[in-house]
């Protein structure tokens, strides 16, 4: 049994100890926020942060989160970063299917936590892991560069 | 069922080890996540705090870990400077997060990213495991020959890598440090070939050069014989000769076609870094 | 207020929050899992099967399980949905294993023991023979006359490779069976072509097929036709076991098994008289089918009508064949045959000017084709092409000319650097009568009794905002809030057949209708009473009659223009390039969202980048080399930089509020426009895509 926080609720997997956090998050707690784009570490879109660090779950071992704190978006959704970011997002036309928008998502908290008002190309790094076919990028970027001057406080 | 052992120190991760010799350790788990073995006990290392410690020792060498990632790596001043041009052209921001220099050596991987770094500077993998008595013993091995082949290393079912010696003294008289990593692009690229080199020149004249190669061959190429031939040499010397020097060294390269690349588009990018590198030194 | 003004997509809620349903996020009650054993050899007769011991809840579903015809629906039907006894490339699928547990149904499809008798494989377009499509078209003179009376021929020989859509869900679809009754749910852009190929393969008819679109992914062509291949398989299994089936490819078997974009291999002659002046064009266009003709006959026709790119030559003669190959079928990716042959005729035209001395723009600009023109199938460009106002823009915003010019001087050192510009257009709908024989495209608006109103079309929304862009156009008809129009993914059970989500269509063509039945629901309204109003395609009476075996008259009603620039630093040492800036000018009519449009334009740039340069795709054996994303590379955000986008309007009477096709647009210029920096930058001539850092260093090591 491995225990460990998912949005801030102490839960209890059944899990083995190299079942893919994905599948954990995804079938055993119900969570729609990771996606399995490729499974093998190179899309992102499984994105999720463990202890606040951002994180493929496709390829993180669930025995690996055994203690530790795992936020998705479903969790990250309640949050007012979360409600800023949303709107940037929009206005800034950066979802177009939608698909790698929650693990784009929480790789810009995971920025964004630790660099408050990044630089265009901290962003670009930042997002380097998480793969978008439609958008180009740009406007993703732009999205986040939005959040972080609006965001006074927020991080 | 998969017996799980969560250690919390080296010292119970090499007791699970010999509890369940040949049992996976896992790290990050990048690299083994994707490949998935089968095995009956797993020992995730990641709760082991003492592994993810990275310590100046007596005798000038920093000790990296087992359990330090790529992003602690970053965050520590005593790192050398080549590696933060190496780590930010590894993978991605989350698999920084996640994976680690250990991992990276134990993967074995032709492609490791790490490697031609740590091949120039003599780094020694620190292994341990416990004894009948239960009293640990450690021993090290240099990179080179700890990594025996394609994912082939030089690990007994009851040892357990607890990290990477970096002999510090000695490296940190080279004044020339040189790194590139050739991918097919900027992020999450697995390299076609990578070079790392450095050299210590005094007075125009190079006293040590070490040169090391990733991606064109089953593990970094490194040619001790032509570095020390060339140790002495006075640096226009060698730019003179540079076209020559450079086929000295490449003579010995052989890499292959494969999904990523071209041989000949190795070999040919090796020879101009190479080069590069020699334009690179003062003097 | 201005239609291009940006609304929040009516889909960013539900998408941002990730409570969107994609086929993965949806459970069906009682679900089980199927997988695909596939064909491990590229051509051979089935010998035998052997399944290893079911237990009990597996199955194994084959051709014997299809009720219908085993045979897909597309244009034509050639591929077996379960191969009987023949398989035609590596990764064809066998049959399906079926059962509740997934890990089970894979283990066991990788039991499953497959013995064939191996026929001799064609396994690249050189090797090829057999045609599944072939056309030959000529405008002007003879060319034999032509070439006769040249000062002097040029030949050139140039090839593009694969290109995988890369969308980031891979395909996936849930079938159900109930009551007699087949239903299937999945990602997808074209329900109605799902319901065909379902009907056909079950046996049923109209009231007995339901399809249903989930929140798609990404399709980018992708999932114009496989979806009906995953759908029907599904669904014969759902019948078979009696519990919804559920398949989802994992990205290494999508890449394997599912259709890309057509390698080409696209040979010009041309001919120049004593002046320098091109007289003719020949060109022949050879397309990798695959295994299977499915889409390639119709991408093979808009290769065909792009092989003169968007010059006004007096005579051309255009002949091209769909080659069938022993290798992964080649179906949709936006652009569908013109990236290939734009890249060839733009890299021609620059070869060309440098053997005359010229520089590429200037030469260009003698040929550029101007309203009134005649097309190379004899059609006309009937509308004003502001190929002028683009090339003003560009300058302004890019400093091409001047640029092109320093970069034009000898550069030395490591780093050196180039700029490139491409012209292309892109015709806008479906090639030739389609629309009017065959898609008949209806659609319905329906009226609440609170005065909301529901668009009914069978477009799906894979990104590229047609649920915003739709509701927009009938807002504003109506003259009511954008809130008060709704728009459901389709479900075929509701929605009419307004035609397939493909070849920048839905906006021009199912807006334009959506514009009409908005404007008469507004002169019928009746509030507070449900009302409902249908509309019907109508063929646009200026265009010249096409006749599709001639290959004679107006292909398409209308084209978009692109105009590109990429301006690039060149590593000589590695061969490996690094943007500076990019610039993209498109005449899309008008843009009915500035927000969508621009996200059309930054993601179609960047995968035309990435099919110029990184995306290489080989085979080897018939195998796909290249089949994950550690591979496989597209772009990530550290390869890119901001783009500059401008827009010129130029509207189209028959699109919705001046409308014209703009998705596909976005990708065709970026590879020319990359390949033309590189050239500048190396000073060396390239003849291929995608023009890899292994092509240009081995270039540059040559002597000379």
């Amino acid at each position: 049994m491995i225990e460990f926080t998912l949005n801030g609720k102490a839960v209890e997997s059944q899990a083995g100890p190299t079942d893919r956090l994905l599948d954990v998050l995804r079938n055993e707690f119900g969570c729609r926020g990771p996606k399995e784009g490729c499974g093998e570490g190179e899309c992102g879109a499984c994105s999720c942060l463990v202890d606040g660090k951002l994180m493929n779950s496709c390829i993180t071992p669930a025995g690996a989160v055994a203690g530790r704190t795992v936020v998705t978006l479903d969790g990250f959704r309640d949050t007012d970063q979360y409600k800023l970011l949303d709107q940037t997002f929009a206005e800034a036309g950066a979802v177009q299917c939608g698909f790698c928008t929650p693990g784009m998502i929480m790789a810009a908290q995971a920025l964004l936590s630790k660099n408050p008002h990044p630089t265009e190309q901290e962003i670009r790094l930042a997002i380097s892991g998480n793969l978008c076919r439609c958008t180009g990028y740009n406007m993703i970027i732009n999205a986040i560069s939005l959040a972080a001057e609006r965001g006074k406080g927020l991080w | 069922m998969v017996r799980t052992y969560y250690p919390d120190t080296a010292y119970e991760a090499m007791k699970a080890r010999s509890e369940a010799p040949g049992a996976l350790l896992v790290s990050g788990g990048t690299d083994v996540m994707v490949r998935k073995p089968a095995y009956e006990a797993v020992i995730i290392l990641n709760g082991a705090g003492d592994l993810a410690e990275i310590r100046q020792e007596e005798d000038g060498s920093l000790f990296v870990g087992a359990e330090v990632t790529y992003a602690d790596m970053m965050q520590d001043h005593r790192i050398p400077e080549i590696f933060r041009t190496c780590i930010p052209g590894i993978a991605s921001p989350a698999i920084r997060n996640a994976g680690t220099m250990t991992g990276n050596i134990c993967n074995a991987s032709p492609a490791g990213d790490t490697l031609p770094v740590l091949s120039i500077m003599d780094a020694q993998v620190v292994i341990g495991s416990l004894d009948a008595s239960g009293q640990e013993v450690s021993r090290t091995e240099g990179l080179l020959s700890f990594i025996q082949g394609i994912r082939k290393i030089d690990l007994l079912p009851t040892e357990v890598v607890l990290g990477v010696r970096l002999p510090l003294s000695n490296w940190e008289r080279q004044n020339v440090c040189y790194y590139q990593k050739v991918g097919s692009r900027r992020a999450e690229s697995i390299s076609k070939a990578s070079f790392a080199a450095s050299a210590r020149v005094e007075d125009g004249t190079i006293k040590d050069f070490r040169a090391s190669w990733g991606s064109v061959g089953i593990k970094p190429v490194r040619f001790p014989d032509l570095e020390k031939k060339y140790a002495g040499t006075p640096v226009s010397d060698l730019k003179a000769r540079k076209e020559a020097v450079t086929a000295d060294f490449i003579e010995g390269i052989h890499p292959i076609d494969d999904q990523r690349s071209t041989a000949a588009y190795r070999r040919q990018v090796s020879a101009n870094l190479f080069s590069d590198f020699i334009d690179s030194l003062g003097g | 207020m201005d239609i291009s003004t940006p609304v929040v997509k009516k889909d960013h809620e539900v998408k941002m929050s990730g409570r969107a349903e994609y086929i993965a996020d949806h459970p069906f009650p009682g679900e089980i899992w199927g997988t695909m054993v596939r064909s491990t050899v590229p051509f051979g007769k089935i010998r035998s099967i052997k399944l290893p011991d079911l237990p009990e809840g597996y199955t194994a579903v084959t051709a014997d399980d299809v009720p219908g015809e085993n045979l897909l629906k597309v244009v034509t039907s050639e591929q077996p949905i379960f191969a009987g006894d023949t398989v035609r490339f590596l990764g064809e699928g066998i049959l399906m294993i079926t059962g509740p547990d997934l890990t089970e149904v894979k283990r066991l499809a990788a039991e499953t023991e497959v013995t064939y008798e191996e026929y001799e494989p064609v396994l690249s377009l050189d090797e090829a023979t057999d045609t599944c499509a072939h056309y030959h078209f000529t405008k002007g003179r003879a060319m034999d006359e032509v070439f006769a009376e040249a000062a002097e021929v040029i030949e050139e020989t140039f090839t593009t490779g694969y290109q995988e859509q890369a969308y980031l869900e891979p395909q996936g679809a849930v079938g159900v069976y109930k009551d007699g009754r087949a239903e299937i749910f999945g990602s997808m852009q074209c329900p109605y072509y799902v319901k065909n190929a379902c009907k056909q393969t079950m046996g049923l008819d109209d009231d007995h097929v339901r399809i249903v679109q989930m929140t798609t992914g990404g399709g980018f062509g992708g999932k114009e036709d496989y979806p009906s291949l995953i759908g029907c398989q599904v669904a014969v299994a759902a019948k078979k076991t009696g519990h919804p089936v559920r398949m989802i490819l994992n990205r290494r078997e999508d890449m394997a098994s599912t259709p890309k974009r057509h390698p080409s291999k696209i040979t010009y002659k041309v001919a120049l008289d004593g002046s320098k002046h091109i007289t003719g064009i020949k060109a022949d266009i050879l397309l990798d089918a695959g295994a299977y003709a499915g889409l390639s006959d119709v991408v093979l026709q808009r290769s065909l009508l792009s092989a003169i790119g968007c010059y006004n030559i007096e005579n051309t003669d255009i002949t091209g064949a769909a080659m069938l190959t022993n290798l992964v079928s080649n179906g949709a990716y936006r652009g569908f045959g013109a990236p290939q042959s734009f890249f060839a005729i733009e890299t021609m035209m620059d070869h060309i000017a440098y053997k005359l001395g010229k520089d590429p723009l200037d030469f260009k600009k003698e040929y550029f084709v101007k309203q009134g023109d005649i097309t190379c199938s004899e059609g006309v460009f009937h509308h004003h092409v502001p190929i002028p106002e683009m090339l003003e823009k560009a300058e302004e915003l890019t400093d091409y000319s001047s640029k092109y010019a320093e970069y034009k001087k000898p550069q030395t050192g490591r780093f050196r650097k180039g700029i490139g510009m491409s012209m292309v257009f892109h015709g806008c709908g479906f090639t030739g009568a389609a629309e009017k024989e065959f898609i008949k495209a209806v659609v319905k608006i329906h009226k609440y009794a609170d005065d909301t109103v529901e668009i009914l079309a069978s477009n799906s929304d894979i990104g590229q905002g047609i649920k915003t862009t739709f509701a927009k156009i009938v807002a504003e008809g109506l003259g009511i809030p954008l809130s008060d129009v709704k728009i459901e993914n389709p479900d075929t059970d509701r929605v009419p057949d307004s035609g397939p989500t493909v070849a920048s269509r839905s906006l021009m063509i199912v807006g334009k209708l959506l514009e009409r039945a908005a404007a008469r629901l507004k002169a019928e309204w009746k509030p507070g009473e449900e009302q409902e109003v249908e509309e019907h395609y109508k063929h646009p009476d200026f265009m010249l009659p096409w006749d599709g075996k001639a290959f004679h008259g107006d292909a398409y009603p209308t084209y978009s223009w692109a105009l590109n620039v990429v301006e690039l630093e060149l590593d000589t040492l590695t061969g490996q390039s690094r943007l500076l800036s990019v610039c993209g000018i498109f005449d899309v009519g008008k843009d009915i969202d500035r927000t969508i449009m621009v996200g059309q334009a930054q993601g179609g740039m960047l995968q035309g980048l990435g099919y110029g340069s990184i995306e290489n795709m080989e085979t080897k054996e018939g195998r796909v080399l290249q089949n994950s994303f550690t591979d496989y590379m597209i772009p990530t955000a550290e390869d890119t930089v901001p783009f500059q986008i401008a827009f010129i309007d130029n509207p189209y009477d028959g699109g919705p509020k001046g409308a014209k096709g703009a998705g596909e647009l976005t990708l065709v210029g970026a590879a020319p426009a990359f390949e033309a920096a590189v050239e500048q930058a190396s000073g060396k001539r390239f003849f291929s895509i995608p023009l890899t850092p292994e092509k240009v260093l081995m270039a540059l090591s040559e002597k000379g």
